[in-house]
């Protein structure tokens, strides 16, 4: 039906968005064992790029992007408003919707390449977009906004950097994890094997153009971290191109 | 007081190549219907059915002279759906916002909706509730936030997706108290069997179809031996 | 969440979408104007207008610190690689583009905010945008954010009683997963409750 089809991208969007909200507020992760806790809320711009695809990532983006300008306290801190959007951090914040953008586009290209290449493919993806966009347009304007010049304020960048190689690897990872949670759910339901063209949910007029139904274990967490629970009544994602 | 009609007819519904629900003929017009069965049996594709939230690849499902695809819209207006988490339902963040969500596309005008919204609370006894933020309730609150929501349009039927999968016993028996007084036509997907005291009729599901179709005592028994004969195999 | 203190004050009356274009339009000719004169004039207009909105502080506290901080250290930074002349044009131009914004977010409720926000997309329905299932993504979103939170943290105290620090992936994973779950069932109710069904959707 193709209300409910709409009514996915509605809920998809919003509930990702929610997600890149909620995660600024948790209070710091840890990740490979590291002494240094990560706050969560870009690899939440990165996830949603990379889950739900260019458009209804990017989406997500944008509807954070509207709380934002409404000041209301969504970003971790408990930031907000227009005075954000204007300050040093602007264009890392406006940044985020192209880097949504293409993270979705790369990580669809990454989805159909053989299963071995797809952790490197995803996590090549968040970094596209997470890290490569973002810095362009948020460097530059962070020059702009304090009033020096560009190679200083990309010299500041640069003490980011580490920390958002880690979160771009931990999304792509994050990424697969889901994908292939996803894929065994189909897998398991009609026994799909890999294929480009699209598959028609007729309880919910879903189209899929992803393949799915890959098998191979992907390492997930490292360090102690529990494994990822096995899926149970799991659907199939949105496909990444709606 | 004539009770809503739905009528299914050579009804076929698929998922990737499997058969899900297959129905030759179904008429259900009575006013305590249950549908039971294992999970994946397609009770709750019987259900989406009638409220058109799917749509069948063959065949038709009516709703008196309606048909769930064709007037979906319309069918909406009389039919409403109790999803079994009723977290998933609440859309707004505040709850007498999401009372008046579904009177609002509806079209009812303001001032209509606000004397309605405080209506259904107070039937509810859950007017203290009403400037609440959703994700602050318990899950019984949610439960009477959801089905109030649902109510307070005035369907003359009520789909209830396993109503009380989440529940425990005390709040199980007081939902069934709920239920019955309830003054609508209700097809009630469930596990819980406690809850069909007092139906008019039940249908078994068992892998996409109908296999047992009765008065409550006698199609327990069928699910009963069914249930059995699985466990052994 | 959209309920937030704002004192009254001159700053009220005027309507908000005004207040927004003159912010994003002082702060674009402030982000590539030099003048010290403009940016100076900027300033001390940005400081009255916020003085006379008489910000609720427990609000604005937080952004304005987080501003005072990255105002010190990029200042100092100057003052450290080139000269006093440099920090005092960061100085400048940073109070220049944050002063007025704040201005604007004391006199402003985050509900008119966003009816502002949510106005302006109203010409892209031409270009397939529905507003209101705008307006509804966007109340969905702060409906369910406390409850991803709530999830989160069950998730992080479920590695804690592992004895494990709480991870990235343990924790998001499932988080992202029930998010898809979700939107699945949040799906059908949308549609069941009747939303597309409104006179605006034909």
């Amino acid at each position: 039906m193709n209300e409910v089809v709409k009514a996915r991208a509605v809920a998809e969007v919003a509930l990702f968005a929610a997600l890149i909200v909620a995660l600024g507020t948790v209070p710091s992760l840890y990740a490979f064992g590291l002494a240094v806790p990560l706050t969560a809320q870009t690899l939440g711009v990165m996830l949603a790029g990379a889950v739900l695809g260019p458009k209804r990532g990017s989406a997500a983006v944008a509807v954070v992007l509207v709380l934002v300008m409404a000041s209301l306290p969504v970003l971790s801190g408990g930031r907000g408003g227009v005075a954000v959007v204007v300050g040093p951090t602007g264009g890392f914040l406006l940044g985020w919707l192209p880097a949504a953008l293409v993270v979705g586009l790369v990580a669809r290209r990454a989805l159909c390449l053989p299963t071995r290449y797809r952790v490197p493919g995803l996590v090549v993806a968040c970094l596209a977009g997470g890290v490569v966009v973002d810095y362009a347009l948020g460097v530059p304007w962070w020059a702009v906004v304090t009033h020096q010049d560009l190679a200083l304020t990309a010299g500041q960048a640069v003490a980011f950097l580490p920390g958002d190689l880690v979160k771009a690897v931990l999304a792509g990872m994050a990424a697969a994890a889901v994908h292939r949670q996803l894929g065994q759910r189909s897998h398991d339901h009609a026994g799909h094997a890999l294929r480009g063209d699209g598959v028609q949910d007729v309880a919910g007029g879903e189209v899929l153009t992803e393949p799915v139904g890959f098998s191979g274990a992907v390492e997930v967490g490292r360090a102690g971290d529990q494994q990822v629970p096995a899926g149970g009544e799991r659907d199939q994602a949105g496909d990444l191109d709606r | 007081m004539t009770l809503p009609r739905f009528e299914l007819d050579d009804v076929c519904v698929r998922h990737d190549g499997c058969t899900v629900l297959r129905v030759d003929h179904l008429v259900l017009d009575e006013r305590r219907i249950a549908v039971v069965g294992a999970n994946g049996s397609g009770k709750s594709t019987l259900l989406r059915l009638l409220d058109g939230l799917v749509a069948p690849e063959t065949g038709s499902v009516r709703l008196g002279a309606l048909d769930t695809v064709r007037d979906g819209r319309q069918v909406r207006q009389q039919v409403g759906f109790c999803f079994q988490d009723p977290a998933d339902q609440i859309v707004m963040p505040v709850v007498a916002d999401d009372i008046a969500f579904g009177l609002k596309n509806r079209g009812v005008p303001l001032a209509g909706r606000d004397a309605q919204v405080a209506a259904v609370l107070d039937r509810f006894g859950i007017g203290h509730l009403a400037q609440r933020t959703a994700a602050t309730l318990s899950g019984g609150e949610k439960q009477l936030v959801a089905l109030a929501a649902v109510l307070v349009c005035g369907p003359a039927t009520v789909l209830f997706d396993e109503p009380t999968g989440t529940l425990d016993l005390a709040r199980s028996l007081r939902f069934a108290e709920l239920l019955a007084d309830l003054d609508v036509q209700a097809v009630v997907a469930t596990h819980d069997l406690d809850l069909l005291d007092g139906f008019d009729r039940v249908l078994v599901l068992d892998h996409g179809r109908v296999v047992a179709d009765d008065a409550p005592g006698p199609a327990l028994t069928a699910y009963r031996d069914l249930a059995v004969w699985a466990a052994r195999c | 969440m959209l309920t937030a203190e704002v004192r009254h004050g001159p700053l009220r009356a005027v309507p908000a979408p005004a207040k927004i274009v003159v912010v994003i339009a002082l702060g674009l000719l402030c982000a590539v104007s030099s003048s010290r004169v403009l940016l100076g004039g900027v300033v001390g207009l940005g400081a009255v207008a916020l003085v006379a909105a008489r910000p609720v502080w427990r609000r604005l506290g937080g952004l304005a610190g987080w501003w005072a901080v990255a105002l010190v250290v990029t200042a100092g930074m100057q003052l450290v690689t080139r000269d006093a002349a440099a920090a005092t044009g960061s100085v400048l131009r940073m109070a220049a583009l944050c002063l007025p914004a704040l201005a604007v977010m004391a006199s402003t409720t985050p509900e008119e905010l966003l009816d502002v926000v949510l106005g302006a997309t109203r010409p892209l329905r031409r270009a397939g945008l529905a507003t209101h299932t705008l307006a509804l993504t966007v109340a969905l979103t702060i409906r369910f954010v406390p409850e991803l939170v709530d999830q989160a943290q069950t998730l992080r105290d479920a590695q804690r009683a592992r004895g494990l620090r709480p991870a990235v992936l343990p924790v998001t994973v499932p988080l992202l997963l029930r998010c898809l779950d979700r939107s699945r069932t949040l799906s059908e109710a949308i549609v069941a409750r009747s939303f597309f069904d409104r006179s605006e959707h034909p």
